[in-house]
């Protein structure tokens, strides 16, 4: 192996024989019609791991060029799931696969769709979810909104894939987040007690319409 | 006299924008707008308050990419070549309209503000506006809030704290580089809350932010004083409610006092008007039309056939200050009664683009509300830090809860079907950037300006405005192409330090272009031990 720089660009301009050849000399198994871009993906892992192996003083040796990415990739090639909150009633999910993994998923003669776990949980410590709900995502389906029906401190989000007659299998699971108070999804569960004066001279009725204008499809 | 005050704050803030490579790009103008029509107009008015001894205090948040903008030669040079085009197109503008007058009128009222602007920005600010605000701070007039290295909204970040802290130190750097003072006070962009950015601001020494009406009312522990008073959330960290509606009454695009049908159409500009060739003198419409300042239009057409009148304008921002001022007071005195006499305040926080760039009238409207106070005796203005309480244990601890500024009140302006694409690259790019940190703890040379780099374009990523931008069709290329800009950019760093090579040449062409926060220092990702 020569010292060329293994960075995206770089792997970009090989050919697919070129990147399949690099692979074995890395040592890298590649199964049969494996897409280039997950080559790419498994080199850059790969050379990665091994400059931290090499210790992380070393200094950097000038290249010629460096050519960015025309385009950003589609996936960064790994398990990961991501929560957001967006407002008190949504939340915005979005994740991505192994390649690897989702082709021997939807691979599998029993596979039946992969469904988003989204799950509430209690304020404890450990923390127990008090209540959850499923809901079906395509396999191309990398993003989506929940709704959050549920009212509890934190809200979790789990991938799983889902199989015929058999037992549903996780891939990967998000960070709890916090969720705001109950009374902010829904002004039904705000106590019915008089507001201080001072709380009323602050426009409070006003920013509650306001609030149940802008979200109210989040109170159905 | 009861103990009433009102407080403003200004969030002066825009995105990084310089394109070195492009003079005349219709984005850059920005940049000029915000000093032709917000800031050297505020500064006069300021001078003009200060030499008349009229009381006056003013909270502004500069973001530090505005800083860096306008603290940059380059950048000084072609706002001073842009007014040096205006006055030239304004002087040509006054021969082609002959015989019209009443246009005539305005095009010199405007070539006056040019010349004036031209003036003020090189003879007396040296080119420096930054230096004028800090005099005004050290004299005691202004507070100058630090906020985020970029506007970054900090709540979608909580689960990766050192993306948080590192917008926050290298924003204090940047600080520090253009202002005399130590901050108390915290900007949040956009106000955007969430809980646990009390122990964060705190561990910074900071002593207060300001939040959306909402973020305080709407919580589960609201006080009894409503947005008349600052809270402290547990660990003693003070939040100044905004008094939404007050701010509403002015800023309202529909009802609000800058909405009144005499104000100055700002939309309403020949850059958008005439014709291509009309326009040469003044830019190159190839490279998109654009705000030249000329406008001859009110926002209404009840005047004389929607002919823009400025006695008729002043006077109006006259008396709208003077409406907004008695509505406060009377809120202030009923807020002031029942509290038996306590000190009650008010907090109006704004974007400082309103005054003057989106409401031209804006900063005539402000400098006379200073003026019709003084007058009156009815009210004063403070600063926040004045009214930070001095024991916060003994004030009724809050939890303020999610909320931002945004017309949702949430998120929904950064996070929706336009612009969530970004979030797997910017939040990657975080991870990669927190273990780069982690991994070259002690580099120094090469590696460590590519590094600084890399921290850089993050920051930049991260940027507000470009998911803002997303929303608009008009502007969805421009913030996808500085988006992507910085994330490959960011990429190139990352894949270079993970095969130990590096082109210099690109690294410093790429320093040389985004030429912000010179003196950053990626460490600033590392984890907290």
């Amino acid at each position: 192996m020569d010292n060329t720089p293994l960075g995206r660009a770089y792997l970009e301009t090989l050919s697919t024989t070129d990147l399949v050849k690099l692979a074995d000399d890395y040592g890298i198994d590649i199964p049969e019609g494996l897409n280039r871009r997950f080559i790419i993906g498994e080199l850059l892992e790969v050379t990665e791991d091994q400059g931290s192996d090499r210790g992380e003083t070393g200094s950097l040796v000038e290249a010629e060029y460096v050519a960015a990415p025309d385009v950003l990739p589609e996936t960064y090639n790994e398990n990961q799931i991501t929560v957001l909150l967006r407002d008190p009633g949504w939340v915005f999910v979005c994740w991505d696969f192994q390649t690897n993994l989702i082709n021997a998923l939807t691979g599998n003669h029993h596979f039946e769709s992969f469904f988003l776990r989204v799950n509430f949980l209690s304020d404890t410590k450990p923390a127990v979810v008090s209540d959850f709900f499923d809901v079906d995502v395509g396999i191309g389906d990398r993003k989506w909104y929940v709704h959050l029906s549920g009212h509890a401190s934190f809200c979790r989000v789990d991938l799983y894939c889902r199989y015929q007659q058999e037992k549903e299998e996780l891939i990967v699971r998000s960070v709890e987040i916090p969720l705001p108070a109950a009374t902010l999804c829904d002004p039904a569960a705000q106590p019915k007690r008089r507001c201080p004066p001072l709380v009323e001279l602050s426009g409070i009725a006003e920013l509650k319409k306001d609030h149940f204008r802008n979200h109210r499809q989040s109170f159905d | 006299m009861a103990d009433t005050s009102l407080i403003f704050v200004l969030d002066a803030s825009l995105p990084y924008i310089r394109h070195p490579e492009t003079p005349g790009s219709v984005e850059e103008t920005r940049l000029f707008n915000a000093i032709s029509y917000t800031y050297l107009p505020l500064l006069r008015s300021c001078t003009a308050l200060e030499t008349e001894g009229v009381p006056f205090k003013l909270a502004i948040a500069f973001s530090p990419t505005l800083c860096e903008m306008l603290a940059d030669p380059l950048l000084q040079s072609r706002y001073v070549e842009s007014l040096d085009r205006s006055i030239d197109y304004g002087i040509a503008e006054l021969d082609r309209l002959g015989n019209d007058e009443r246009t005539r009128e305005l095009v010199k009222l405007h070539l006056e503000q040019l010349q004036l602007n031209q003036r003020d920005f090189i003879e007396i600010y040296d080119r420096n506006i930054l230096g004028k605000f800090d005099y005004f701070a050290n004299r005691g007039y202004l507070e100058i809030l630090a906020t985020t290295a970029t506007s970054c909204f900090l709540p979608l970040y909580t689960d990766i704290p050192e993306a948080i802290n590192a917008q926050i130190e290298t924003g204090l750097l940047t600080y520090r580089k253009h202002f005399t003072a130590i901050p108390s006070g915290f900007w949040l962009p956009a106000m955007a809350w969430a809980n646990g950015m009390e122990q964060i601001l705190k561990s910074y020494g900071f002593q207060y932010t300001v939040l959306e009406s909402h973020g305080v009312l709407f919580s589960d522990t609201v006080p009894d004083t409503g947005v008349f008073e600052p809270c402290a959330c547990a660990n003693g960290f003070t939040v100044f409610a905004r008094d939404a509606l007050a701010c509403r009454e002015v800023a309202s695009r529909d009802a609000g006092y800058s909405a009144n049908d005499a104000y100055l159409n700002v939309d309403r500009d020949i850059g958008f008007e005439l014709a291509e060739d009309k326009l040469s003198g003044i830019f190159d419409v190839s490279l998109g039309r654009r705000i030249t300042g000329f406008r001859y239009w009110s926002r209404g057409n009840s005047g004389s056939d929607g002919f823009y009148e400025p006695a008729k304008a002043h006077l109006q921002a006259i008396a709208d200050a003077g409406c907004f001022l008695s509505a406060r007071v009377e809120k202030l005195d009923k807020a002031s009664k029942a509290l038996e006499g306590a000190p009650v305040s008010t907090v109006c926080a704004f974007p400082a683009a309103l005054f003057g760039q989106d409401w031209y009238e804006g900063v005539t409207w402000l400098e006379s509300v200073f003026r019709k106070a003084a007058a009156d005796g009815t009210v004063t203005f403070d600063l926040p830090s004045a009214r930070v309480p001095q024991r916060p244990a003994q004030v009724k601890a809050v939890n303020p809860c999610y909320s931002s500024w945004t017309d949702s009140g949430y998120a929904e302006e950064v996070l929706n079907s336009a612009n969530d694409w970004m979030y797997p690259y910017i939040r990657k790019a975080v991870k990669r950037m927190i273990d780069l940190a982690e991994r070259f703890p002690d580099d120094s040379g090469l590696k460590e300006r590519s590094l600084n780099m890399a921290a850089r374009e993050l920051l930049l990523a991260q940027s507000m405005e470009w998911f803002l931008m997303m929303n608009e069709a008009s502007s969805v290329e421009y913030a996808r192409m500085r988006f992507e800009e910085s994330i490959r950019a960011f990429t190139v760093v990352y894949e270079s330090l993970g095969s130990n090579f590096i082109s210099t040449e690109w690294l410093t062409n790429a320093e040389k272009k985004h030429s912000l926060f010179p003196e950053i220092n990626y460490r600033v990702f590392r984890k907290r031990q």
